[in-house]
């Protein structure tokens, strides 16, 4: 913590939670929000994101990060979630998309398409990883290129791409722990010089 | 169609069953979740991990879970508050597990071995503070004779005469 508030005076920091299952239908959790609020009130990131996914339900935590049905009441939910966390006045707050290893079969919403009305209708920006986007088109037979066409919002802030994409004998999982694919550079790149000219490469390691 | 709390519910239920109809990638988030427990629970309780040995650990964490929901976001919390767990390696749900893991040794209590070093006060190495420092070469695990089924069988720590 004393480093990272060392860091802050120099660097502009962003904090990536996991915990704050933002798309869960019990409540948001006060007490974990107000541990967050505190730490962003100590470290003044340039930007605090979340993922947009759901871990707790029935006042249960599962610690993960589970998959959201793209659905109308489901967009609808998440929206106000953003809206309610925003309300703490952070410096920022886009929202950031997770792997996806399991398609809920009652979407009825494409993933790009969800993604990008929480955009546009909250106003936030969005964190999205590009390794978890060729992952999730590998995963579920969709264009990663026509994704990130699609998702292109309206504050897009930044793009990350994190290591390891270890195939499995289903489907592709998320390791972050091998270096990145060639196939990610390559989408990376694509995005970079299509869509957004000031984006980032992130080593996420969480 | 059901309501969003409806999916989350099921689908939360088919990941802890591990027998949801909704194919095998489920079963990777159910890795991961128990993954993701054994990990903080074994950095919380690091000694306890050196002691009883990670295949004995894991199932123990596995038990322990399903019937102590974690109530929060933060992982590193949900370790913070399981001061209990260690304890619970000798009551009910732990009593299968305490069976040692080398084949051939079912239905017997394991008995640990400690070097002393200094006074074992196994209690507050629970705390995260290890009053002795057990490594995995110094700590010799020797099985008793006394059946686990005949008492609720502990982890009993002693002094090696060293």
């Amino acid at each position: 913590m004393r480093r990272s508030t060392g860091s802050a005076a120099n660097y502009p920091l962003s904090l990536h939670g996991v915990g704050l299952s933002l798309g869960s239908t019990d409540s948001l959790d006060s007490a974990h929000l107000a541990k967050l609020k505190r730490l962003a009130d100590r470290i003044e990131p340039a930007r605090v994101s979340e993922h947009l996914c759901w871990s707790s339900v029935n006042g249960r935590h599962y610690n993960d990060l589970l998959p959201l049905p793209y659905t109308p009441e489901a967009l609808d939910h998440v929206c106000a979630r953003v809206e309610q966390r925003a309300g703490l006045s952070w410096p920022r707050d886009p929202g950031g998309k997770r792997l996806e290893l399991f398609r809920v079969p009652e979407s009825t919403l494409a993933e790009a398409d969800f993604v990008a009305e929480v955009a546009a209708r909250t106003g936030c920006g969005l964190l999205v990883d590009v390794n978890n986007i060729y992952v999730n088109a590998r995963n579920h037979g969709i264009d990663a290129d026509a994704y990130l066409a699609r998702d292109s919002a309206p504050q897009p802030s930044r793009r990350s791409t994190s290591p390891g994409s270890t195939p499995a004998v289903l489907c592709l999982i998320d390791t972050h722990g091998t270096p990145v694919a060639p196939e990610v550079w390559s989408l990376y790149e694509r995005a970079r010089c299509a869509l957004w000219a000031g984006a980032h490469a992130d080593r996420m390691g969480h | 169609m059901p309501s969003l709390r409806e999916l989350q519910t099921q689908f939360a239920a088919a990941v802890l069953a591990d027998t949801g109809d909704r194919g095998e990638r489920i079963a990777i988030y159910r890795n991961t979740i128990f993954a993701n427990y054994r990990n903080a629970l074994g950095a919380t309780y690091p000694v306890v991990l050196q002691l009883v040995g990670r295949p004995f650990f894991d199932a123990a964490v596995d038990a322990y879970v399903l019937t102590h929901p974690s109530t929060g976001g933060d992982l590193n919390v949900y370790g913070d508050r399981s001061r209990r767990f260690p304890g619970k390696l000798s009551a009910r749900e732990g009593t299968s597990l305490l069976c040692p893991t080398s084949p051939g040794s079912s239905g017997r209590s394991t008995r640990l071995s400690v070097p002393q070093t200094t006074t074992a006060r196994p209690h507050r190495s629970w705390q995260g503070s290890p009053p002795f420092r057990a490594t995995k070469s110094r700590c010799n695990a020797s099985r008793s004779t006394r059946r686990a089924a005949s008492s609720p069988p502990t982890i009993r720590y002693c002094a090696s005469g060293r």
